[in-house]
Parts: C-alpha cells; structure tokens; sequence
C-alpha cells in the first residue's frame, strides 16, 4: 500500500516538475500542445516524426514557414511514394492525402490575406467614407471568417464572446481602422487582457522571424493560459487545469499500454522461477495500468467506459484490482499469473488498428456520467469477474483439482451474475430515462439476458446439486463464451440495435478461432475424468 | 395434482423455461443480425405468444416454487426477497404492456399536437370534414370484414387489398408516378411524347378550380411542345371586321395549315410557345403583328395598324390546366376559355414555404396565380376594364385635383412639347377610343408621333389594373414534405416499409374505393371521401390529456466541427386544466407530468433542403414502474447479493 502510494507520489511530482503546456483545439477538446502535435502528424501525415523532428517541433516549423515545406518531400500518398506539395499540385490525382489539403488551406489563407491587403489598400485610395470602406471590407471579408481561416493550425487562442478558439496565425492580421485609415495589427480578440494580449502578439512576431525560441512561445502562452480561468465559459469545450494539460501530455508520449502490457507478460515468465518477483512485476504493472486509467478518466471527466477501447482496459484492471484486493488469494500465484495473463491479452487486443484509441469525448446519449458509472461500469465489470472465473476453470480443469481455486471460479461467477442482473436492470431504468422505455429486445439487452439466463441456471443447477464441480467450470467457460459474445459479437458481428457507441467490424475470424479452440478444450475437459 | 404441483414449481421446468427463453432470445438477436430489421425479430420471437406464455410460466414457476418453502423461517428470506423482485419485474412488464401507453409523437417546429401514436399498429381515421367529428378504425390485421366507425356511424369499410410496402414517396404531389393535388385524388403522370395524341378519359380529371377544365399530369422533357399540343386542343379563332361586320370560325389548326385570307391579301399565323410571352403571330410580306397570349397584355394586339383588318377573338369550349413534368422541375400550364396561357415552373425539390396548421397538414406549400376568373373575361371584358380603369385615373388628376402621377405629369409634358393642348388631346384621345372600339393602343393619335406616348402606355401598363383580384384566380398546392425524387432502393427492412391498403367505404347507398399508403404519424395529406369527410391510414391513435407545441428543436455541436455534442428541443405544453409551461427535453432529460405521463426525446431529424427540424418523442404512462418494476429490480439485486454472501458463509465446500 505504501509503495502504490510513493509510486503516485512520485508520479505527481514528476509532473508538476515537468514543463508547462498550453491548449490547443482539435477535433472537440483542447488538448496539451505536444499531444495535439502528434494527434495531428500521425492523422495527417501517418509518419511519428517528420522530417526526423518531434511532431511539436514539426508543427511549430510549419507554423513558422509554411512555404518552405511545399516542395519538400513530406507528403506519404497513397502509394507509399514520399512526394511534395509542389509536384502533387500539378498533378491531376484526384487521390490527394489530408496532407495536400492541409498545404492547400495553408496556401488558401495566406492567399486570402493577400487578396484583403490589396483590397483595402485600393478602397483607401478611392473616393470613399472610412464608415464605407470598413462596411465594404467586412462584407467581402468577414472578420469572423478571417479569424477562423487564418490558419489550420494551432488553434490556442481563446475567443472574446463566441467560446470558440482561434488559430495563432490569426495574431498577424490586419484591421482596417476608421480613425487612423489605414491597416493596423488587430487588436485583441481574445479573453486575455489588453497587455498580455499585446505582449503575446509580441513575442509571435518575434518568435517568426527566428528571434525567440520555441520554448518562449510556448511558455507565454501557458502562462497566460492561467489566467482564464474564471472568465472562460463555454460548457462546450471545458477548460483542462494546468495539470491536466501535462498529464495528457504526459499520458501521449510515451506508450503506456504497451509498457503495462510487457510488464504483464514478464509477471506471467516469472511465475515460473520466482513467486515474489512475479509478484513484484505485477504490482507495477497494475501501478502502470491503474495511472493510464485514471489518467484517461480524468481528462476526460468520466469514467473510462465509453467505446470498445477504453472497456479493454477496464477490465482487465478490474480483474487485476480483484485479485490484489483480496487478501486470501494474493498468495496464490496461479491467480496473480491468471489475472495477468488476462490483463496481457486484452491490452494487446486494445492495441488492434481498428480501435479508436484517442481522447475523445462521448456520443450526445452516453452523455450522463451517473449512468456511465452505475449501468456500464456494473455490466463491464461483471465482464471482468465472468473472464477471471473462465480462467480459473480452464486451469482447474486442466491442471489441478485446488478447492481454492474451485472456490475463486464459483465466487467471481456469483459476484458476476449479481453485477450482470444488478447492472442490466439499472441499464432499464437509464433507457427509461433516454430511449423512453424500460426493456426492448435491443441485441444487447438481449445478450446480457441470455447470459444471465445461462448462467441463472448453472447457479440453480450447482446449488441444487444438479452439476458438480467440473460442470460448474465447463458452465463458467461457455458463459465466458456468450459473455465475449455480448461484449464483442454484439457489437462486431450483429451490429444492429442501439448501442451503437461501440461498434465496429473485423476480428471475425480470430474470434472463430477462439470459439473453436475453446469448443477443443471444453471436450477435452469433458472427457477427462 | 400433487405432481402437478410439485412440477409446477420444479427446478426441472425453471431451467427448461430459462433456456427455452434463451434460445428464443438468441434467435431473435440473429433475425434481427440477418434482416436488419427489429420489427422483423420481435414478430417472431419476442412478440410471439409463444414467449408470452415463456413469461408466463416463468411468473407460475416461480410462485409455486417460493410457495414450496411454506411455512416461510428466516433463513428463506434472501430466496423470498430475490423471487418476490423477480414477480414483481414481471408482472410490472407485463401490467404495462395491457394498461399502460408507450407511443410516438413527431412535431415539426412550429406545430402542436395532443396525439399520439402507437407503434406499429393500424388504424383508418375518418375525419368529417369542417366539423370536430373525427372517428378511427382500429384495424388489427388484415381482415376483410366490414369494419364501423364508433365515432361516424354512418360510415363502414371493408378492406380489400393490401400490400406490404408502397413506395413512400407515393403521398408526394408530384413523384415518379403520379400528381397529388390537395383536395382530388391522385394522378398518374403519364408518359407523352410530342405528335401523340393527349390522354382522354381517366387519364384526365375534371378540374374542382374551375367548370368545365380538365386537369392533365404528363411526363415529358419538352414543355413548349406540350403548351402547344394543349392550345391546339378545340381552340378556335374568332374573327370579326370591324367596319363589314364579318364574322368568321377557324379553327386553329386549319389556320395554322391555311392561314388567312380576305379579299386579295393573306396572312400567315404561327403560334410561339417557345418564349414568353406566349403569342400568335400574324404575318405576311409586309410585316406582322404579334397577338399575346400570355403576360399582362394578352389577348390585347400591341398595334392598331390597318394591317390586319380583323379583330381576333380565341374561343375554347373549356379551360385545361396541365402538370408537365420534367427532368428537374414541375412546369403548370393553365390555358383559360379565351385562349390566355399561363406557365408556372415550380421546383421539384426545393419547396417554396413550410405550412403547419394545429396538429393538422404539414409540409411544403405553394400558390400560383392562374388564369381561371370565375366571371367572363375575353379580350373585350378586359380593354372595357381597362378603359374604365383609365377615365377614372384622368378624371381623378384633373377634376378632383389629386397630385398628379409621374406617368400622367410625363403625358401632359409631351403634350406641351409637341405643341398640343393637353385637355383637347386627352379628349381627342378619349375619342378616338370610344370611336375605335378597342383598347388604348400605341399611336391612337393620328397626330402625335408614336414614341412620345410611350410614357402613357407604360402608365397603365405599370399599373396593371385589376391584376389579382378579378382575373387570375390563386391556385393553392399544398405537398407533405417529401418532394424528394431520388432513385430509391428497395426496403427490405420492416421498419422502413410502407404498407398500403385498399379500402371499400359505404355510407348508405354510397360505395368509394381508397388506396391508402400507411402513414404512422399522420403527417401527409388526408383524402377525400364522400365529399365530406377525410380519410387517413396511421398507427393507432389516442388523445393525450396534454397539448406539446413544439418551438425550436437544435443539435448542438461541437465549435468548428458537426460533431454534435447534444440534441435539445424546447416544447410548450399544456394540461388538460390549461396552465401552459415551457419545457426543454434532452437526451437523458425527461419531463413527467403530474399525472404520470413522461416525454422523451428521441431524436431529432432536420430536412434536408431547408432548416425546419422535426422531433420523434417517445411517451409512456407507465404507473407501476414505481411500485413494481422499479421495486422488484431492487428485490432481485439485493435478494442476489445476501444470497451469495449467505451462502459463503454457510458452505465453504
């Protein structure tokens, strides 16, 4: 207990140590810059490092001078050729990558800035009022638009009145201004006070023309950052704390996941020579696993247990969190190498291609945090027990006749069965409360019924002495099976009915696989005495 | 009956009844995989009175067993607790299933209603028209026997024919197959090709805007051609000099052939419908002159020359109005008894206005002006209207000494400019009409120059006098919202199906056949039965002691992004004792009424081509939920747990 704590301890120390960040908008969130970076490189260009620069780095020369990247070859087409801007720009491919078009929108607006400069300078020139001229500009040249189409890039400054954020490029535009009647540099649009703004502009310019540092910028802009809070309100895009900005890039950089997962299958090797050591690996990964949880939850205000993804990482922590919490079975190793070897295969299936694992907030429906803990978590959870239970009946069955071991399968089954019905029954009040009604056959509820009734009956049929022990554990591992249905099948393979959050396609045949394989060892088990 | 009892509450039938429900279930989930359709699955499984009576002998196994462990000890309470919640969830179920209510409403912005739908049943309204008296015929299948109306019961029907899924598109005005105007029942647009003859008999309808017209709905890509087939049609041309009194019938065809001649000249007619306006011409070597038809001169000839001796007059023995659809768009072509035409173009997909009565029509709505007067008005009616028109204007700007209007000020300028006497020329001029018989036309003035009366014409062309209200007569058309013409798939699914079905009504000795498509929430046009009243098919309907309006639906997205991050819609709502409150739902926010109604939003759909949202609520009335569904779910959980915890304890193995 006291070594989980030093290790949080110290995780929290290394943060606030770390250097600051500053928000940046994409895709629905504000996200640490560096992590918005390496969403955006990897999205746009599909290579980790361009130009062998961090993606920040990359980002940030971009930002700095945009023309001299067009005729480099950083554009990854569709064949795999690295080509340039400038020689795809002739070409007639109607197959262009987001980068092309994140070239063609860098290239548009300084066009359109061009374009308003010439404009206003020959509407000075003319015979016109200052109150016509700045009414013709902002009819051809919204101001609002302008702002927003500034640049594609960076959007990390806060606007006055619309909750929206603004690009930085922005910062370099030019305003018509009735009193002097000429172009001048914008004023503050943003939430920032008057000299922080000006100061910000400031350094940007600088910053541009090669006098500041990257880390200047960057730090200003954080510094700033602070201050909003209190005057920014939008409900939309809610403001992420200075910590949060470094946790999330904390949580991007470095691949977690993978880490805890390695650390899992080195607990699994050493169970085999050296119980305490296995256990010790364990306990880390678990440390990892429970950080990258909490860390996802917590920037994303809600429990982590919205898509596909996040529900593999669930549960296989609860898993894990139940075998450590009790003390009885700690001791057993078999259960800690069961617990991580369930942890392990469901991290790397988390790590499929076809999973969306960005941070990203919920669907309109999910959007209730009350019911996400009490229906997805109880239901999910009991994934996890349903998991452990199956586990434990393949090695009871297989190799040893451990009552312990027996009494761990039918316990998980129980707490399972209860989470699952407790669950399913909640999961009716939340769709009384959003779909308008309490029970209606969707694919899901009927999956989560069925399994209950399966294991309803293995409950009543154990009970009443109808089955024995080795019929128990066949019962957990085809539970197991329709609950990898409800849980995967539903949502891959039937992919009709309302739950429609998670759904995907794929796996089909490694889930054959997996169902025939399990069909092979339940006969084996069958026929062993 | 002691066996019977004993099985009745045996584990043997619990397990047979869990896994039979199971499999039912499951199959029910492949169905559903395999049709992509829900509706398809639960008629088979989950609605099947085979599940029903699963459910049943649940609830009896269930009560027989507990009733098994009579007298009841202590130790069976966790047992009791758990299989009393699991009664409870049931009978909650199934108490909601027979008395409570779980329906549809769908309300576009703007309008209210107090109706409600149920799923997936069917029912015909009849709806007396211009009176409150509205009745519906519950139709639980297909069934052919004569059905009665409570509310009317004047009024029974029989249905004859059915199908499972007419095209939706089948309300539509106008749709790949047939016109629909509001009021008459459907038209089929038939094909036409230029040469061919015009469709009689029941290809055309008489036309309710006007006697004696008939309405036609044709399908061809060139327009002009159809104009002309359709003037053509039993028009004749009048002709009348003036000064020998001659009178003369053509018909036009034979003029078009022939053309004219008196005395030593003749002239040549060509009809042009290939732009506006629309018009006759008469023409030999020495020039034409242009006889309009359409515009707000037609029928009046622009020139009084003497080259054409004769007064024309178009006589037709009715009007004709004509859909002609197109590639893109609808053209409507009216011609009236006096040969005037008249072309609208109307949008195929993009409607003209949105028009939501009180729980009513809802949809697009368009009016065209056409050229039906419900009084004579050929050409002569119209210059005396326009003659009187004109004395009248003069007769106010000199002796009642009214400001003088820029047109008539320009007349008397040109007078003084030309030398002339400006009252001695308007009464030279008032004259020479009277004496001419025939409209103010261009150089009535034999002694002032052409061009400079230019002004005076463009007077009263400008004011176009009497426009609307005598001599077009406004056409209104009103189209539910799909106008939509896209190639469509087939509908597999049941859910996007539309039935149809074919009704006899009689009312005493009256007998009238409908075809109706289904139309869950009664949004599309009703039809017409009798005259006097308005028939519809939809879903089951009942009246809710609570009126929603719907003000504003919106989905609110993310900033830069169509990511929606919520969907909200605020409604007015009114209770039976009138108190009306503001209300917004959301996903996840509901509203309960005191009275146990509770209003969902389910979800939100915008039209395409315009900004007006409609919202799909669910509502129910459920009253047990809380002290049976609700409750039970609680029993169960925690019957569960101390079961298991119990049990722990108790047998360690």
């Amino acid at each position: 207990m006291k070594a989980l704590f030093a290790f949080f301890l110290c995780v929290y120390f290394l943060l606030s140590a770390s250097e600051e960040h500053f928000p940046v908008y994409y895709k629905e969130r504000l996200r640490a810059e560096d992590a918005y970076a390496s969403l955006f490189t990897d999205e746009v260009f599909k290579i980790k490092s361009p130009l062998g620069k961090s993606p920040i780095g990359f980002l940030f020369d971009l930002e700095k001078n945009a023309h001299s990247f067009y005729a480099k070859s950083l554009l990854l087409t569709e064949q795999g050729e690295l080509v340039s801007y400038d020689s795809l720009k002739t070409s007639s491919d109607p197959l262009h990558p987001p980068a092309f078009f994140l070239f063609q929108r860098l290239e548009e607006s300084a066009k359109s800035e061009r374009l308003y400069k010439k404009r206003a300078q020959a509407l000075i020139e003319s015979r016109l009022s200052t109150e016509q001229i700045a009414l013709q500009l902002e009819s051809e040249f919204p101001f609002w638009q302008r702002l927003k189409n500034a640049s594609p890039l960076f959007k990390a400054l806060p606007g006055k009145f619309s909750g929206e954020w603004f690009p930085l490029k922005a910062l370099l535009l030019k305003v018509y201004d009735k009193e002097m009647r000429k172009l001048v540099p914008i004023g503050n649009f943003t939430l920032y006070k008057e000299a922080s703004f000006l100061e910000i502009r400031k350094t940007y310019k600088q910053w541009k023309k090669g006098q500041k540092s990257d880390v200047a910028i960057a730090t200003l802009l954080a510094e700033n950052y602070k201050q909003l809070d209190g005057i920014y309100t939008s409900n939309l895009v809610p403001l992420p704390s200075p910590f949060q900005l470094t946790l999330e890039s904390f949580y991007v950089k470095y691949p977690w996941i993978i880490w805890t997962a390695v650390l899992y299958l080195a607990a699994i090797c050493f169970s085999a020579l050296s119980k305490r050591a296995s256990f010790c690996l364990f306990a880390l990964a678990f440390c990892f696993h429970t950080l990258l949880l909490f860390a996802r939850s917590y920037l994303l205000r809600r429990p982590p247990v919205s898509n596909m993804f996040e529900t593999l990482l669930y549960v296989p922590w609860l898993a894990s969190f139940i075998i450590l919490l009790y003390r009885e079975w700690r001791k057993k190793t078999y259960l800690i190498t069961i617990a991580a070897f369930l942890s392990f295969c469901l991290l790397t299936l988390s790590q499929s291609p076809a999973l969306n694992q960005n941070l990203e907030p919920t669907a309109p429906v999910l959007n209730s945090q009350f019911w996400l803990i009490v229906h997805v978590m109880l239901v999910v959870g009991s994934y996890g027990f349903f998991l452990l239970s199956s586990l434990a009946a393949h090695v009871y069955l297989a190799a040893s006749n451990k009552t312990t071991l027996f009494s761990f399968v039918l316990h998980s089954l129980y707490i399972g069965t209860l989470l699952l019905i407790a669950g399913t029954i909640l999961g009716g009040v939340w769709a009384a409360q959003s779909w308008g009604r309490f029970w209606d056959w969707d694919p899901k509820e009927s999956w989560a019924f069925i399994s209950s009734c399966f294991y309803l009956i293995l409950v009543h049929a154990y009970k009443f002495g109808k089955i024995g022990t080795k019929g128990l554990s066949i019962g957990a591992i085809i539970g197991a099976l329709l609950i990898s249905f409800t849980w995967y099948g539903v949502n891959y393979l039937i992919g009709s009915g309302l739950h429609t959050y998670g759904f995907g396609t794929g796996g089909l045949s490694y889930y054959l696989l997996f169902l025939t394989l399990e069909g092979f060892f339940i006969f084996y088990a069958y026929l062993k005495k | 009956m002691k066996h019977l009892w004993k099985f009745l509450g045996s584990l043997y039938l619990a397990i047979f009844l869990i896994a039979c429900a199971a499999i039912v279930v499951m199959a029910g989930t492949f169905i559903e995989s395999q049709t992509g359709s829900h509706l398809a699955a639960e008629k088979v499984t989950y609605n099947h009175p085979f599940f029903m009576v699963l459910l049943a002998g649940f609830f009896v196994n269930i009560l027989v067993s507990a009733l098994h462990r009579w007298p009841f000890k202590k130790k069976h309470f966790p047992f009791l607790l758990t299989h009393l919640g699991l009664l409870l969830l049931i009978s909650g179920v199934f108490l909601k299933n027979l008395f409570g209510i779980q329906g549809q409403m769908l309300l576009w912005e703007g309008s209210g209603s107090s109706r409600l739908f149920i799923p997936h049943s069917f029912a015909i309204q009849v709806k007396k028209k211009h009176e409150d008296l509205q009745g519906q015929i519950p139709l639980s299948s297909f069934d052919p026997r004569l059905h009665f109306c409570k509310e009317l019961p004047e009024i029974s029907c029989r249905l004859v024919g059915y199908c499972h899924d007419v095209k939706s598109q089948l309300l539509c005005w106008s749709d790949d197959r047939q016109l629909t105007l509001f009021g008459i029942p459907p038209l089929t647009f038939l094909k036409w090709e230029p040469q061919e003859p015009l469709p009689k008999g029941i290809f055309s309808r008489p036309c309710p805007f006007y006697p004696d017209s008939h309405i036609y709905a044709l399908e061809t890509d060139k327009p002009e051609a159809l104009i002309q087939a359709l003037f053509l049609e039993e028009t004749a041309l009048l002709l009348f000099h003036s000064s020998t009194g001659e009178k003369r019938v053509i018909p036009i065809r034979e003029a078009l052939e022939s053309g004219i001649s008196y005395k030593e000249a003749s002239w040549q007619i060509k009809l042009n419908t290939s732009f506006t306006p629309y018009s006759l011409i008469i023409e030999n070597e020495q020039g034409g002159v242009c006889y309009p038809l359409s515009g707000s001169h037609a029928l009046l000839i622009d020139d009084s020359s003497s080259f054409f001796p004769f007064e024309i007059d178009i006589k037709r023995p009715s009007g004709t109005l004509a859909f002609c659809k197109g590639e893109k768009e609808l053209t409507l072509i009216g011609i009236d008894p006096y040969g005037r035409l008249y072309q609208a173009t109307l949008p195929l997909e993009k409607p003209d206005s949105y028009i939501a009565y009180d729980s009513g029509f809802q949809g697009y709505g368009t009016s065209v002006c056409l050229p039906f007067p419900n009084f004579p008005c050929g050409r002569k009616e119209k210059e005396e209207a326009y003659k009187q028109h004109f004395i009248k204007e003069f007769e106010k700007a000199i002796f009642e000494n009214q400001p003088m209007d820029p047109e008539l000020y320009s007349f008397v300028k040109t007078c003084q400019k030309n030398g002339l006497n400006p009252s001695i020329t308007l009464q030279k001029l008032l004259e020479e009409w009277k004496a001419q018989g025939r409209a103010l036309y261009l150089g009535a003035i034999v002694s002032s120059p052409k061009e400079d009366f230019t002004p005076l014409l463009s007077y009263w062309k400008q004011k176009e006098p009497l426009k609307k209200d005598h001599f077009l007569k406004e056409l209104n058309l009103e189209a539910p919202l799909r106008i939509v013409l896209k190639e469509k798939a087939e509908e597999n699914t049941l859910e996007n199906q539309t039935p149809g079905i074919a009704v006899l009504f009689e009312k005493g000795e009256k007998r009238e056949l409908l075809h109706l498509a289904y139309d869950p929430y009664g949004m599309e046009i009703k039809w017409p039965l009798f005259n006097d009243y308005l028939v519809s098919f939809t879903a089951l309907q009942r009246m809710i002691p609570h009126h929603l309006r719907l003000r504003e639906a919106r989905q609110i997205c993310y900033p830069d992004s169509s990511t929606p991050e919520r969907f909200e819609s605020d409604l007015l709502i009114k209770n039976f004792s009138n108190e009306e409150s503001f209300i917004t739902l959301s996903m996840n926010e509901v509203h309960e009424t005191t009275d146990d109604y509770r209003f969902y939003l389910s979800g939100i759909t915008s039209s395409k081509n315009g900004d007006i949202n409609h919202i799909r609520l669910a509502v129910n009335k459920d009253p047990f939920k809380y002290y049976l569904t609700y409750p039970g779910g609680l029993f169960v959980s925690i019957g569960a747990f101390m079961l298991l915890f119990r049990r722990q304890k108790k047998d360690p193995q």
